[in-house]
């Protein structure tokens, strides 16, 4: 999948991700992670984020989060949500299949 | 708790009311250069406000029952949302002391902390250092004697002039490297990449000097606002603060610059403002400040608005006196002619 344009989701609430994903002006994936347990958990959010990228085949994006103690489906489905706003498909996504 | 965002409406009195009276309950006013303003209700009672200027959140207030509460993560998760559907990547909030701590749990970073209480921080860590960075790498590719004397100059340059190119000349003549750092934000009739390329041909016969970009932390919608609004108000000479304590404070240091030149302003109030707060401001510190005098033509000082007003008004044989060869060459050009369109039909400063 291509990103073509930001694309963002979830909320500052407690709990929740907020993701924001950009197109990279370089090559290759470029991960930014703010989080209130970022010593504990940060590494795991990170492994999660790239898990998530290789799924979905992008290989070429900017991922900025700001979480607050997200658990790890909420992380991926907020993940999931942006990188399909970013590269600009809305229609026909098979959620049950990823 | 359920809280509800709804959008103000600057049309509807009441609304904007409710919006005011909260923030002056807290000592705050409503910006009058914001664009969007957002309000957090609990059935139907507002409780919190929030605002976007450019790339820029401000006039943020949660009434004081209800901080500590979810409410701060809903307001600024609704106006995150609001500058990332304006495709803003880069943003800052402008801020008291006291709700400092509250936005670093937002994933917000420091820029600068004033004595006055003002706080100005940004979403990105490390965002002014790694722009200083960026500045510092070009620069360590110039051959420059083993302490060089380095100077700056902050340009509009809407559209570069004699002037401009005259300060620069006497800056020269006091420095072994000049940074000039050109003004970058939407607001001028000349966009940003034609003045920055006016400047550039505009001084290709000199060495030793750095043209950069200020981007977000010189004269910026995040730094200094104001400068682009045709009113004047108490807020300039508080921006001016802000600016000038960030170049003071951290540019400067970083960049090793020990000077800063301007010219004498005596048209715009907004700048002479900004000028005399900048020499109140450097007292003490490493940078001196030189504020030289204008060039004139014909008993005239030379200045970017009077060429914009010779444009208006079709002065052709004016403009040529006035402007470098480069300069006059563009705006003779089929690429200038949006811009003069814009400028014939327009009554704005800039």
């Amino acid at each position: 999948m291509k990103i073509i344009q930001n694309g963002s989701a979830g909320t500052l609430e407690s709990s929740d991700i907020l993701i924001q994903v950009n197109p990279n002006k370089s090559k290759g994936i470029n991960i930014h992670i703010d989080s209130v347990v970022k010593k504990q958990f940060g590494d795991e959010i990170r492994q999660l984020i790239i898990k998530t990228l290789q799924t979905l085949e992008v290989d070429c994006c900017e991922v900025s989060v700001i979480d607050k103690g997200a658990l790890d489906f909420a992380i991926v489905s907020r993940l999931q949500s942006a990188l399909f706003k970013g590269a600009g498909v809305d229609m026909n996504i098979c959620w049950e299949e990823l | 708790m359920a809280f509800e965002v709804k959008d103000i409406s600057y049309n509807i009195e009441n609304e904007i009311e409710s919006v005011t009276s909260l923030l002056e309950k807290h000592n705050l006013k409503l910006d009058s250069f914001v664009e969007k303003t957002i309000g957090v209700y609990e059935q139907d009672l507002l409780i919190a406000t929030g605002s976007i200027a450019g790339n820029t959140l401000r006039s943020i207030c949660i009434d004081e029952e209800y901080r500590g509460t979810s409410v701060i993560n809903t307001l600024v998760s609704h106006l995150l949302n609001l500058l990332y559907d304006l495709s803003c990547t880069h943003f800052f909030i402008y801020t008291g002391v006291d709700a400092y701590r509250s936005f670093i749990k937002l994933g917000f970073h420091l820029v600068i902390k004033l004595e006055s209480g003002i706080v100005l921080m940004e979403n990105k860590a490390n965002g002014i250092q790694d722009y200083l960075k960026e500045i510092k790498n070009i620069t360590s590719n110039r051959e420059t004697c083993e302490k060089p004397i380095i100077g700056s100059i902050v340009i509009n340059g809407n559209p570069f002039t004699n002037g401009h190119r005259h300060l620069i000349d006497l800056a020269k003549e006091h420095c072994d490297l000049i940074y000039i750092f050109v003004v970058w934000e939407e607001n001028s009739v000349f966009p940003n990449e034609v003045r920055y390329r006016l400047i550039e041909e505009g001084i290709s016969d000199l060495n030793g000097i750095v043209l950069c970009k200020g981007e977000n932390y010189i004269i910026s919608s995040a730094t200094f606002p104001t400068y682009f609004l045709k009113d004047v108000s108490e807020s300039v000479q508080q921006h001016a603060i802000l600016d000038l304590t960030i170049f003071r404070d951290i540019i400067a240091p970083y960049l090793g610059i020990t000077k800063r030149f301007i010219g004498e302003e005596r048209l715009c109030e907004t700048t002479n403002i900004y000028n005399q707060t900048m020499i109140k401001l450097m007292e003490g510190s490493p940078i001196t400040v030189t504020e030289i005098k204008r060039k004139e033509s014909d008993n005239e000082i030379i200045s970017a608005s009077h060429v914009r007003r010779y444009i208006k008004e079709n002065k052709w044989s004016e403009i040529k006196k006035v402007v470098p060869k480069t300069t006059y060459d563009f705006l003779n050009s089929k690429g200038a002619e949006p811009i003069i369109a814009k400028i014939s039909n327009s009554s704005s400063r800039h």
